[in-house]
């Protein structure tokens, strides 16, 4: 069986996304497709050979002695990450694998795990842990009217902006991890091109039979909201605090169960829209 | 064995190493770099957090920080909220102190009278534990069906199981 080191690179791609050089590599021909299906929204091809994180694919040919279908593992860098596995679930695992490897590393972005629809000029975020029907809603939202940002990450900038990260919408049928990517464009939704600020946080999973009775949060509790599910915050703190603040300044935020995500996404355009009217009361401060 | 020493007789003091602070809208956000937990203190917990400066007693802290309330009341306030932040480890530890029991509802229900009828919020200390990066994008958590190990945030997945 090849290994990294024995291994030639029949075919490369290197690319740039958020400011982190990814690398890619692989050791057959005509997987072009594959490799460029690697690359993340708003990822640019670079031509540097340096990069900051190398994947390397070797894939074993089938029909080796005992085997009957090829077999692929990955390596990032030179520790292997995956080890004879379908090659399929390989380009499968990578293209989230580089995600992550760009929401830890990139040097002026904060990722938190969430969905994002702009709705009047300001995003509403869902964050939220997988399978917690993050996806669900935010299709529930685009079909009425929202711009589509992600089902995956909220990018945020210094300013606490959310910038788009326009992968395909990914849907999971009940009682199944594998997901079904869609096209934004199927549910008659735009893609956000610039970045807004958040006028709300949505901090809820799905709960059969639940009605949607929300508690509001403080921007405090807001932030720690957020911060479990931000890719960067054991490595950044300091920056990851210092964004989230910024980006809750001006936001409403929610936190409650939810059943069925048609019911929910009316209501939440609805109080965004007022929102996007009104001005928000802010709780009393203490005298220190 | 030696008495333990009551609440108002100890001398909080604010841990401050491996602890990045950011006040947000009045409350703390406090990031706890060896534990890799946030807090969110409220406003009262926050404000009695930032006087244990290790030379002011509990009742010290309630007069200068609740002036309007009786001093038993607020001494109440105070002894919840520094029970409270040192549960989360912000505070210096001090093994000779006498702990609060935060199981009585009593207690909790009386502070949570006093605090409203002051129009304050009672000391309130919330916690999550910042996620490691395998765990803060798609993948299968612990304990959900799995049909590859790379599918799960462990890359783990036995009969059918993510595990840890």
């Amino acid at each position: 069986m090849e290994n990294i080191q024995s291994a030639t690179w029949a075919d490369s791609l290197m690319f740039t996304s958020f400011g982190v050089r990814i690398g890619v590599r692989v050791n057959q021909h005509a997987l072009g497709k594959e490799l460029q299906a690697l690359m993340p929204p708003g990822a640019e091809a670079s031509t540097s050979s340096a990069a900051d994180k190398l994947y390397s694919i070797v894939i074993n040919p089938a029909g080796e002695p005992h085997r009957d279908a090829a077999l692929s593992s990955l390596y990032e860098d030179s520790q292997a990450v995956a080890e004879n596995c379908d090659p399929a679930l390989v380009f499968k695992f990578l293209e989230t694998r580089i995600r992550r490897t760009i929401a830890e590393q990139a040097p002026e972005r904060v990722f938190i795990h969430a969905g994002v629809v702009e709705y009047r000029a300001r995003a509403i975020v869902i964050p939220g842990p997988s399978l917690s029907g993050k996806s669900t809603l935010v299709s529930e939202l685009i079909r009425r009217g929202a711009t589509y940002y992600s089902d995956e990450c909220a990018v945020l900038d210094e300013y606490g902006r959310v910038h788009p990260f326009a992968k395909p919408l990914s849907l999971r049928h009940p009682g199944s991890f594998d997901a079904v990517a869609y096209d934004v464009e199927a549910f008659g939704a735009a893609i956000g091109v610039k970045s807004v600020p958040i006028g709300m946080v949505v901090a809820t999973h799905y709960c059969a039979g639940a009605s949607w009775r929300p508690r509001r949060l403080s921007a405090g509790h807001g932030a720690l909201e957020l911060l479990a599910h931000c890719i960067a915050a054991r490595r950044e703190p300091r920056r990851v605090m210092a964004t989230l603040k910024a980006a809750l300044a001006n936001a409403h935020i929610l936190k409650g169960a939810r059943g069925e995500a048609s019911e929910l996404a009316q209501l939440l355009l609805d109080r965004a829209a007022n929102l996007s009217t009104s001005t928000d009361a802010r709780p009393a401060k203490i005298n220190r | 064995m030696a008495n333990k020493r009551a609440l108002s007789e100890e001398f909080p003091k604010a841990l401050s190493n491996n602890l990045l602070v950011e006040e947000v809208a009045g409350e703390l956000l406090v990031f706890d770099t060896r534990s890799n937990r946030a807090h969110c203190l409220n406003a009262s917990a926050a404000a009695i957090w930032q006087h244990c400066d290790g030379t002011r007693s509990a009742t010290s802290l309630a007069s200068h920080l609740f002036p309007k309330l009786p001093a038993a009341d607020g001494e109440r306030l105070v002894t919840i909220g520094l029970e409270r932040l040192r549960r989360r480890h912000l505070l210096e530890d001090d093994p000779s102190r006498a702990g609060v029991d935060l199981s009585k509802r009593e207690l909790l229900k009386k502070v949570a009278i006093i605090a409203t009828a002051a129009g304050i919020a009672a000391p309130l200390v919330s916690t999550v534990l910042a996620p490691s990066s395998a765990y803060a994008l798609s993948c299968i958590p612990t304990g959900l069906m799995c049909t590859a190990p790379l599918q799960c945030c462990t890359q783990r997945c036995i009969d059918l199981m993510c595990v840890p």
